[in-house]
């Protein structure tokens, strides 16, 4: 007993601060949506999502899951963080796919034009967009998959801190939000299903962007395009391309071109939503808050067409009726405050610039 | 691989665990392994140099121990061996000073010279090693120790990775019985190492390294951050270079203690010392010994300085004359001290030259001021002389540390003068609002600050019992298990959450390690 005193302490010790070390690093994540909505995902119940829509802003500032829920019966939620990245994707979807079994993937397919450098209004990948994404992922065999694929190539950065969130927030810890004990648990509820509310408002442009021109995506953007595609055909789900809609130009539109001949070529449906803006009855003067994000007026029309667009295309059932999903309506209370809140502010920013 | 560095951790790990599985008579073998692998991680590309080195000393210290019949033979392989030890040793380190020198001249006289500098990568601590092998062939050429007959033997003694990095000194006849001593695992190692670790990971990633970031904002800009800020700069700069270097060293005595391998101490309390001299006892410990054993010592018993000695006292008289080979004496360690720091004239000023002109003015007057004291009947074993003396030998250890923090030795004379103007209040602002209160919310400024003057305050009471000669660590062990572990974890989390380390930071290097 004596010889193994000090293996016992060693490893208590081990124990106790693996715990503490497991506490410290959810404490360290960095509070905010991008967290919340990656995060979020894990509180929800196994196998009880019909529709997953993942991507970037494109996502989560567009559809509104609890609207789609309450209007069309459709259970879905917003897997997405900020400037996304394609080659994320089939990270997300292998994440998804450890709980959910979902009849439908929305895929967010604007990345694909803003990932390549030389194009405009490129938002190329870096430290940011991986760290959206990944930090509020958690630590598996998929993620250090993809941390050893793709961080040192394109960030330079050293691995560890992105397997080790702790590496890099342990400074933030003493401001913790109370979210995070939460979300160390996995019980942290995303109340809007990963939906994001911006009450701000913008006129924008509207630009021609017709064109049947094709421009091709850099070698490594179509090879992770490819991989994508071949990624899915392995999985037996149904996938959707969308491109949500925004101040959309040829040179955008070139390169969307391009990509949907490649997913069509796969058997998977492309929509350019910017097409059909007249059907969704888009205003550009008031239903935006910036180029390259609709609010929630917009959020509204678009969740509209795309749950419609949904029902009609996929075998994506009406659950309203389903006692197992009665819970879904009880979100319904904070979300309709939450739109009516957000709708009022942005009347009054409306009724603030027409004044000036 | 850092030694603050997860990777670090990982390997100290690995290796304890294959250490202790090793029969025990082999486990020498282990260590020159994990040294070696260590090394070629660190400078695999210019190996060679310490093979060499290492092959230098072997062949010496045999050659003058089996083969050398006179004295004066003995002394000649010394002589040469220990010469392209520092051949290598300057080749490498301080060829560019020839250069620097000959364009700094020519820059005097508005010639533009331009003779180029020579970028010689150095392995691991190169200065380090070889100066533990011109020991190790000196106590030979004593036969205070025998010539090492297994090349591998002598190859773990320059290289075992622990010391290697940034000290301490090591002496072969000590380090020969912790490495080849057969010993069993004792478990009272493994946690005084894992103790020590902690605690040096506090001072360095917390204290240190928290610290350098406003001693770096202070001098890198001392015409705008001039007068408190430089005087408050240099004294944040003596807690800086004593917690990073003496935080360096716990990690390394830690790791070596883990093996069951005791490295002799390297600071002990050393701004508690009454004068210089009992500072640099307690400070860099094992460089001031072996600077004192092979090269002061040495010299003054030389034919030379005896001679000279001699002729001194002739000259002076007895009291002054036997101080003057002293003083000579004095300045060759320290010159020797301040080149070691590095190949600039700021260091070989700052860590050779003034040192010496302090030890000169003691030296000479010391006396002087005994008489002064027993005349005024000053008492001087008051709690309040102690306090006047550690004052007054921390702000002349603050004059050397202003002259190391300068860029060079020219722009110190920039620094002093601005020591002497008053900053605006907006930059007081500035600094204040961009430096200390940065983006952090009022938890965190709490937090942090209050954590960071708990653990200075901390580390000056160990260093108080320390000077009170208590065994801190020791003591420590003998505390009840949950009592040390809440420490522990106290200081691993402060060090997690508010150390320096992880992208978006800039953490400071070892500054020794530089040396």
């Amino acid at each position: 007993m004596k010889r193994l005193k000090p293996i016992i302490k060693i490893t208590a010790f081990s124990l106790i601060f693996s715990v503490v070390l497991y506490a410290l690093s959810y404490m360290a994540k960095p509070a905010g949506y991008n967290l919340r909505h990656i995060e979020g995902i894990y509180a929800e119940e196994d196998n009880s999502l019909d529709v997953v829509y993942i991507g970037g802003s494109a996502a989560f500032v567009y559809y509104a899951p609890l609207k789609a829920w309450n209007d069309y019966g459709i259970v879905s939620y917003d897997y997405a963080a900020d400037t996304i990245q394609p080659e994320l994707y089939k990270t997300m979807i292998k994440e998804i796919l450890k709980t959910q079994t979902p009849k439908l993937i929305v895929v967010d397919a604007r990345s694909f034009q803003y990932r390549d450098k030389d194009n405009i209004d490129a938002q190329p990948p870096g430290e940011v967009p991986y760290r959206n994404t990944l930090t509020g992922m958690r630590l598996s065999q998929n993620k250090v998959d993809f941390i050893n694929k793709y961080v040192e190539k394109q960030t330079g950065d050293e691995k560890l801190s992105y397997c080790f969130d702790i590496i890099k927030y342990h400074d933030i810890i003493v401001c913790f939000n109370g979210n995070n004990i939460k979300m160390m648990f996995g019980k942290y509820k995303e109340p809007f299903n990963g939906f994001y509310f911006v009450p701000k408002v913008e006129e924008i442009e509207n630009y021609d962007f017709s064109t049947t021109d094709k421009k091709a995506v850099s070698s490594d953007t179509e090879e992770i395009l490819n991989d994508l595609l071949d990624y899915m055909d392995g999985t037996g789900i149904d996938y959707l391309f969308t491109v949500s809609p925004y101040a959309e130009k040829k040179e955008h539109k070139m390169i969307f071109n391009y990509v949907q001949e490649k997913v069509e070529n796969r058997g998977y449906k492309f929509i350019d939503c910017n097409e059909y803006t007249d059907i969704m009855k888009m205003d550009f003067d008031r239903d935006f808050y910036n180029e390259n994000h609709v609010n929630i007026f917009g959020a509204e029309k678009y969740t509209d067409f795309l749950s419609e667009y949904i029902i009609t295309n996929y075998a994506v059932p009406n659950r309203k009726d389903d006692s197992k999903y009665a819970f879904m309506n009880t979100y319904l209370v904070d979300w309709n405050h939450e739109v009516e809140d957000t709708k009022t502010a942005i009347n009054k920013l409306i009724e603030e610039n027409s004044n000036e | 691989m850092t030694i603050t560095s997860l990777y670090f951790f990982i390997f100290l790990i690995i290796t304890t665990i294959v250490y202790y599985l090793c029969p025990k008579k082999y486990r020498w073998i282990s260590l020159l392994v994990f040294s070696a692998a260590f090394f070629l991680l660190s400078s695999w590309e210019v190996s060679f140099y310490f093979v060499i080195g290492t092959i230098i000393a072997y062949v010496g210290a045999r050659l003058i121990q089996e083969k050398c019949q006179t004295d004066k033979l003995k002394r000649i392989v010394l002589v040469i061996s220990i010469a392209c030890e520092l051949f290598i040793l300057f080749l490498l380190k301080y060829i560019n000073i020839i250069p620097n020198t000959i364009n700094g001249l020519g820059n005097l006289f508005s010639i533009d010279l331009h003779f180029a500098t020579i970028n010689l990568i150095a392995p691991i601590g190169i200065s380090y090693y070889t100066l533990s092998l011109w020991g190790y062939m000196v106590d030979v050429y004593r036969t205070t120790t025998e010539a090492e007959k297994n090349y591998f033997k002598l190859a773990l003694f320059a290289c075992y990775y622990p010391s290697l990095i940034s000290g301490p000194f090591v002496r072969y006849p000590e380090m020969k019985t912790e490495f080849f001593e057969v010993r069993s695992l004792d478990w009272d190692n493994i946690f005084m190492g894992f103790h020590r670790i902690v605690y040096g990971l506090l001072k360095k990633m917390f204290i240190a390294d928290n610290l350098a970031v406003f001693v770096n904002v202070i001098f890198s800009d001392t015409e705008k951050y001039s007068g408190p800020f430089i005087l408050v700069g240099v004294m944040i700069y003596a807690i800086q270079i004593y917690c990073d270097f003496s935080g360096c060293m716990d990690i390394i005595i830690g790791a070596s203690t883990l093996y069951g391998v005791k490295l002799p101490e390297n600071f002990d309390s050393p701004f508690f010392s009454k004068n210089l001299s009992e500072f640099w006892r307690r400070w860099h410990i094992t460089l001031g010994l072996w600077g004192k054993d092979y090269i002061m010592y040495p010299l003054l018993k030389s034919a030379q300085f005896q001679k000279l000695g001699k002729k001194t006292k002739k000259m002076f008289g007895k009291n002054i004359g036997k101080k003057i080979p002293v003083i000579l004496s004095i300045l060759v360690l320290w010159a020797f001290i301040g080149v070691w720091h590095g190949a600039s004239y700021k260091y070989i000023f700052a860590a050779g030259i003034l040192p010496w002109i302090y030890f000169s003015f003691s030296e000479l007057f010391s006396d002087l001021f005994r008489k002064a004291n027993s005349k005024l009947n000053f008492r001087t074993d008051t709690f309040s002389f102690h306090l006047f003396q550690s004052a007054r030998t921390i702000l002349l250890m603050l004059i050397i540390w202003l002259f190391a923090l300068s860029p060079s030795l020219m722009q110190s004379g920039e620094i002093f003068g601005n020591l002497f103007t008053i900053p605006s209040l907006q930059t007081i602002k500035d600094f204040i609002i961009e430096n200390i209160l940065g983006d952090l919310g009022i938890r965190q400024l709490v937090a942090k600050y209050g954590l960071l003057v708990i653990s200075m305050l901390s580390v000056t009471l160990v260093d108080y019992l320390k000077y009170k000669e208590i065994n801190v660590g020791d003591r420590f062990n003998k505390q009840a298990f949950w009592f040390r572990y809440v420490i522990l974890f106290a200081m691993i989390i402060t060090t997690i959450c508010f150390g320096v380390y992880g992208p978006g930071y800039n953490p400071a290097d070892f500054i020794y390690g530089g040396f």
